[in-house]
């Protein structure tokens, strides 16, 4: 166990290398930069302003300083905003945090729900129907579905607010929209996992114990069944809680996920590298996690993969 | 975990021919697989009938502009007055061939990388496998901008491969699993015995043999880069006016929900229709080809 | 993963109707459908109007994010009227978006128009209690030019003397007699250490900086004349700093003892200033550097006034280059032209007659800036808790991508114009949430254009039987949207005529449902119909002219743009055989425009302009959608046949705001057309003092653009607006600098309706 957790941190350690190094020199080589407007700016000035950015300086000196500084964990200082990358870190992803968790709970719960009921009631019209309607999220995209939940239950309703984070209320729509794109791979992961120990030979016991079939499904295959769900909602947990663009963006809720794509279109470098570093660090850890929860519920797959 | 029994010597059996009785016989899985035909023919042989009857997809009629679904144009105009109908078509082609060069590009790279490390163990591996984690960790976005930045370009055919390059490492990481299971069975000792190179070995002997499962993944991958596409052109990074993909449409189509509905419904759910049906022909073929099927 | 075994050999097959399963899901994506055909509801007002609770509270939904509120940092036009609403000016934006008198209550122009003296009162207070006073304005041009504060917005002040060698470090004022030059005389470096400005540059080597200090002890930065016990950050000593002043000199503070003091910066972190006693600053790094110097032009010179002839004569003259020493050497604010001869004097000059001055004068670059609290947190100091004020509001609060919250400043020398007690400001950077918070009541007014374009058919009318909803409104904007056409590829004027001539505008408000004014002239203005009967008869047209008219300063100034080339599709033909005959094999079989992409409205207008060339011309046109920065790169690099951009003014003069990107030497003259017509005009524009005369060249250089159509203008922005009926007196003007704290919503708006 020990082993396995050292040898992942030490993978992980290295995927954030490679991670920043790429996206330092990716993003750079992209035209444009943090300064650029339709508006030119006469020469004199923008020297004034590389300089105040560093950016005169040769590459390969800029990517030594931001490195050795990024190994203190100081992320550096964004170009486009008044604030650090570590303050925007901070001031943001509790929102994302927020957002993503409701999402994931939303995602688990509904997604694993429609896929056991799948399961349990498997090759009837009731399967289809609610994989349907599982597949519904990830079928339609996340900004045709937020623009049309809007549109109804907010405009023509009044039940939640448009746009922005105010309150418990405010969450709840962002929330489903984003859950909905996980709630359909958790419901047909769910589904195929529990139609999977059903032919299992503890399963058959409880069976043929005389157990209700309701019992059979939601107690006993539930449980291996659902190591699938678990594996996915590891990286899909990463994902969620560094907060999403497009939900962000519609929704107008100041979480993290805005800011990746907007330090990409906008050349913010150190905001970009420096929320990458945060994500994969995230991804490795639950990874990580994932994998030692794999020997709680499965006892067999304990002491190596 | 346990895993596939399919040797060359139970091939005769053809276990292909199996998989196609059980597919066959899931009906959800035919009736979305007939639900995806049609949408293909509907788009590659639609324009030509709707041509006959004076539509195409780029004419503008500004006088027009917007107007609702009619006997003329059955999905209705967009805002500048072009007709949705063949709009949605082409748009369809476009996503379809995106979707289906895309997967084959992915597929490409992710198989033999997959089955390279997995061939290799050991620290090749390792490292491979830590690449594919780091590239996880990047947002289609960038390298979707630098790329398209970096070769100052938007033709189409490098927006196909970009979504091909970042859409692998799935099917990398589901091909490595399946071959590292596979790489020890008797028929691998077999072949290596007889002295065949392991370039031989694994793409003669063992990538056949995991083949279930990569067609399994590149089914399922199919739907998700038509959302990659569509996510990119909510970002107006997809594919060039005056062309239009679903996605292209879809997130037009989105911002003009509450004013014209029908520029949304149109290509919505033709879109829509055609990711579930892919959805439910994977989730069918997975449990066709799937070997663990073949336990009980 | 272990995949799913459906089929259980043991399990009974169940009977049922599988086809349900691809009917639901049609089903389903219909409902879907459904739940989206509905329009948006029916109202005489977009959204319920709710009751006013507060009439001193304001919810504004803005366009975004402001990307600093620091006068020298911020220049979006998403941050200005917040910036206006906080920093106090010499003037101000008025309701009618023309200069209005306040930290100044009067000005004198110098009859050269060379020099502005403002006469300032002193009732202005910073929130922390000191006046607010001349010294400050002179602060804040030294701080805006200074190269350490890197402002993107320093070419506003591009008119005071010695504005480009400032901020290129290059500019010095002799602090002894050195050379054979008298101490005080203002000179320009062109060299040092034998080799000339550009040859260093060429080697990557920095200028010297003659103003680094050192100090024999540790030095206490802290408020000009504070103990060193005061002081809030320490310098060791023998650490370099950079001396930015020295008080009581013609543009600083006077000292507050006999000995000078010195105003430094210590680059740590991000930067430290602050106050210390002069002569504690005892080192000099490069006292020994040769620098080789010549005395500035004449019209440089600040404080000088001459005859504009002589110094006519004085730009041919040659200035001998002397060798001088670092340590002879200073920069300081005196080699600007900006002097404070009192603290309620400013006084600004400019190297050549600008009557522009006041006009610009409500801008950014001279709203004045906290010295106490830039000097302790350069890079953050405009932040809730740390920001000081002199605005008519004051920020309490605010949360990045969320909101920012102000209230009355209760230092605000004119309590009786300030309406509001609170103001919110919400930063919606998406279109369509910002109309969606409007219409559930969740801000009572939107910022102009942040409506989604999708929304406009809706809001105008166009979809509810042509009765817009009374709280939208749609005004004119200070902005034009053009089409630039790359000369070096298109060099051929038949051609570029051809293509200006073949758009038929007046489709463009059906295109973009804008209310958006097509015409085909470039400078932009109020549509003329639109017009007060006092303006038109400043701008000298009646109301039937067609066309546009910029209201300079009303009742004395007006500018009507040369007419355009007007949809034409006869002398469209006609001019593309030209091109096709002059050209021969170089005429382009397809013309490709670029547009950028995010904003819906430059789609809608490419496609436009794809159909039209189309049509009229059948010339094919493919289109390239480009992401921003990579277009601005691309643009800027002539990497495009022809490209769409706009261009919003913050000032209303035709020749600083518009004429001047299309010189020759201008960094935003992307379609390189270089015309020396078009230069010897704007040149001998530049020297004159009548304002009238002037525009008149100005108008004369314009129709010889136009006719040459480097640019194709499609239209005139307009600003489309929400506000609920209860809010009064937000005043949108053509410069969309809303004076915020005026507005104030009225609970009996029922009432009242029809007043």
């Amino acid at each position: 166990m020990v082993r396995l957790i050292v040898t992942r941190l030490l993978g992980g350690v290295f995927v954030l290398f490679v991670v920043a190094t790429v996206s330092f020199f990716l993003l750079r080589a992209a035209p444009g930069g943090p300064f650029a407007s339709e508006r030119a700016v006469p020469d004199a000035v923008r020297r004034n302003i590389e300089e105040r950015y560093h950016l005169d300086q040769p590459m390969w000196q800029q990517y030594v300083t931001h490195m050795s500084r990024m190994a203190r964990l100081d992320f550096g200082h964004s170009m486009k905003r008044q604030r650090t990358v570590n303050e925007m870190i901070a001031d943001h992803s509790p929102h994302s945090l927020r957002l993503g968790l409701m999402a994931i709970v939303f995602a688990t719960l509904f997604g694993t729900a429609l896929g056991v009921t799948a399961a349990a009631r498997r090759n009837t019209w009731v399967d289809h129907a609610l994989m349907v309607v599982a597949l519904l999220g990830i079928s339609i995209p996340a900004f045709v579905l937020g623009p049309m939940f809007i549109r109804f239950f907010s405009l023509e309703l009044g039940w939640f607010p448009p746009a922005r984070a105010e309150g418990f209320t405010s969450y709840v729509m962002p929330a489903v929209v984003l859950g909905m794109i996980y709630a359909g791979t958790v419901a047909r992961l769910a589904r195929a996992g529990v139609l999977d120990t059903l032919g299992q030979d503890y399963v058959r016991t409880a069976r043929a114990k005389g157990l209700s079939e309701r019992v059979v499904v939601w107690k006993h295959a539930l449980r291996l069944g659902v190591i699938p769900v678990i594996t996915y909602l590891g990286p899909a947990t990463a994902a969620l809680i560094s907060g999403s663009f497009v939900v962000e963006k519609i929704f107008q809720i100041p979480g993290l996920g805005f800011y990746f794509v907007d330090s990409v279109t906008s050349r913010d470098y150190p905001v970009l590298t420096g929320l990458l570093v945060f994500y994969v660090s995230f991804l490795v850890l639950l990874n990580l996690v994932v994998d030692i929860l794999y020997g709680v519920i499965d006892p067999r797959t304990r002491g190596g993969r | 975990m346990s895993a596939a029994t399919t040797t060359t010597a139970e091939r005769r059996h053809s276990p292909w021919r199996d998989a196609w009785q059980r597919l066959r016989k899931n009906r959800m899985a035919v009736v979305m697989g007939a639900a995806f035909a049609t949408v293909v023919g509907f788009c590659f042989l639609g324009p030509l009938i709707a041509g006959g009857f004076g539509l195409d997809a780029t004419t503008i009629d500004i006088t027009r502009g917007a107007s609702s679904p009619s006997w003329a144009h059955p999905f209705g105009t967009d805002l500048l007055g072009r007709d949705m109908l063949v709009r949605v078509m082409i748009g369809g082609r476009i996503a379809i061939m995106v979707a289906f060069t895309a997967t084959a590009i992915a597929l490409v790279i992710g198989v033999t990388w997959g089955a390279v490390a997995a061939y290799a163990g050991g620290r090749l591996d390792y490292v491979m496998m830590r690449v594919v984690d780091a590239l996880y960790g990047f947002p289609t976005v960038v390298f979707v901008i630098v790329v398209m930045a970096v070769f100052n370009t938007k033709n189409i055919v490098v927006l196909f491969a970009l979504i091909g390059g970042i859409s692998w490492l799935t099917m990398a990481r589901q091909t490595r699993g399946q071959v590292m299971s596979l790489r020890h069975r008797e028929f691998v000792e077999a072949a290596r015995a007889t002295g065949a190179s392991p370039a031989r070995i694994l793409f003669r002997h063992i990538v056949p043999n995991a083949l279930g499962v990569i067609i399994v993944a590149a089914t399922a991958s199919l739907p998700s880069v038509m959302l990659t596409e569509a996510f990119l052109s909510f970002l107006g990074l997809g594919v060039q006016a005056p062309l239009a993909s679903w996605g292209t449409l879809v997130s037009e189509g989105s911002s003009q929900i509450s004013v014209y509905s029908w520029v949304l419904i149109a290509p919505g759910v033709v879109m829509g229709l055609t990711i579930m049906s892919l959805n439910f022909l994977g989730d069918g073929l997975r449990d066709a080809l799937d070997p663990q099927t073949r336990k009980d | 993963m272990a995949g799913a075994a459906t089929r259980l050999s043991y399990l009974p097959m169940r009977h049922s109707g599988k086809r349900l399963g691809s009917a639901g899901a049609l089903g389903a994506l219909g409902a879907l459908g459904l739940l989206a055909a509905c329009g948006l509801p029916d109202g005489e007002y977009f959204g319920p109007v709710p009751e006013v609770r507060d009439p001193r509270h304001l919810h504004f939904c803005n366009s975004g994010q402001p990307e600093s509120l620091d006068p020298a940092q911020a220049s979006s036009t998403t941050a200005m009227p917040l910036v206006h609403a906080l920093f106090d000016g010499l003037t101000i934006y008025g309701n009618d978006g023309h200069p209005e008198p306040s930290l100044a209550t009067s000005w004198d122009i110098a009859p050269d128009q060379r020099r502005v003296t403002f006469h300032m009162h002193d009732q202005g207070r910073w929130s922390n209690g000191r006046p607010v006073t001349a010294y400050d304005v002179a602060y804040q041009v030294v701080r805006m030019l200074h190269p350490l504060t890197a402002s993107p917005s320093a070419d506003g002040l591009d008119f005071v003397k010695n504005y480009e060698l400032f901020i290129e470090g290059r500019a010095r004022v002799l602090i002894t007699d050195a050379g054979g030059l008298s101490a005080g005389t203002i000179v320009e470096v062109t060299g040092w250490a034998g080799q000339t400005v550009a040859e260093q540059t060429a080697a990557k080597h920095k200028l010297p900086d003659s103003n680094l200090r050192t100090a024999g002890v540790a030095l206490a930065v802290r408020d000009l004349g504070a103990a060193a016990t005061a002081a809030y950050a320490t310098v060791p000593a023998g650490t370099p700093v950079t001396l930015i002043e020295l008080s009581g000199r013609p543009a600083t503070l006077p000292s507050p003892g006999a000995e000078p003091w010195a105003y430094v910066h210590w680059n740590r972190g991000d930067g430290v200033f602050g106050w210390v006693p002069a002569a504690e600053l005892d080192g000099q790094p490069s006292a020994e550097v040769v620098y080789r110097v010549r005395p500035v032009a004449k019209k440089h010179v600040p404080g000088l006034d001459l005859p504009l002839a002589e110094l006519a004569d004085d730009a041919r003259a040659t200035r001998a280059e002397v060798d001088v020493h670092g340590r002879d050497l200073l920069a300081l604010p005196e080699v600007l032209g900006v002097r404070v001869p009192d603290p309620h004097t400013f006084v600004i000059e400019a190297a050549a007659p600008t009557p522009h001055i006041i006009t610009a004068s409500p801008k950014r670059v001279l709203r004045p800036t906290p010295r106490e609290a830039v000097s302790r947190r350069p890079r953050r100091w405009a932040q809730p808790g740390t920001i000081v004020t002199s605005g008519p509001l004051h920020l309490v609060a605010a949360e990045e991508r969320d909101y920012l919250e102000m209230v009355r400043s209760p230092t605000y020398w004119e309590q009786a114009d300030v309406k509001l007690d609170r103001l919110t400001v919400y930063s919606m950077d998406d279109q369509a949430a910002s109309a969606n918070t409007y219409f559930t009541g969740g801000c009572d007014a939107n910022r102009g254009n942040n409506v989604p374009t999708s929304y406009l058919p809706v809001l105008s009318g166009g979809k509810r039987g042509g009765k817009p909803y009374a709280d939208y409104q749609v005004r004119p904007y200070l902005g034009v949207y053009f089409i630039m056409v790359n000369t070096l590829q298109f060099d051929n004027v038949h051609l570029r005529r051809a293509l200006a001539f073949a758009l038929d505008r007046t489709l463009i408000p059906r295109v973009l449902h804008g209310g958006q004014f097509g015409v085909a002239s470039y400078t932009p203005g109020t549509p003329i119909a639109r017009l007060s009967d006092a303006d038109l008869a400043t701008c000298g047209v009646g109301r039937d002219t067609p066309g546009v008219a910029m209201i300079i300063e009303p009742g004395v100034l007006c500018y009507v743009p040369p007419p355009g080339l007007e949809f034409d599709p006869v002398r469209a033909k006609q001019e593309l055989a030209l091109a096709r005959q002059e050209m021969g094999a170089g005429f382009p079989t397809t013309v490709v425009y670029k547009f950028n992409t995010g904003v819906e409205d430059h789609k809608l207008i490419a496609e436009y302009v794809q159909a039209q060339w189309k049509g009229v011309l059948g010339i094919d046109v493919s289109l390239e959608s480009q992401e921003w920065q990579v277009f601005l790169a691309d643009t800027r690099k002539q990497q495009f046949q022809t490209a769409r951009l706009g261009w919003i003014a913050s000032a209303a003069d035709p020749e600083s705001e518009f004429a001047r990107l299309w010189r020759c030497s201008s960094p935003n003259n992307r379609p390189r057309w270089c015309n020396p017509r078009y230069e010897a005009l704007l040149d001998e524009a530049a020297t004159m003092t009548d304002r009238k005369a002037r525009l008149a060249k100005v108008r004369e250089a314009e129709a010889v653009m136009i006719e040459e159509a480097p640019i194709i203008p499609l239209y005139n922005y307009t600003q489309r607006h929400l506000q609920k009926p209860y809010v009064r007196d937000l005043h949108i003007n053509f410069i969309d600098e809303p004076p915020l704290w005026r507005a104030w919503l009225d609970p009996d708006w029922k009432a009242h309706r029809g007043r």
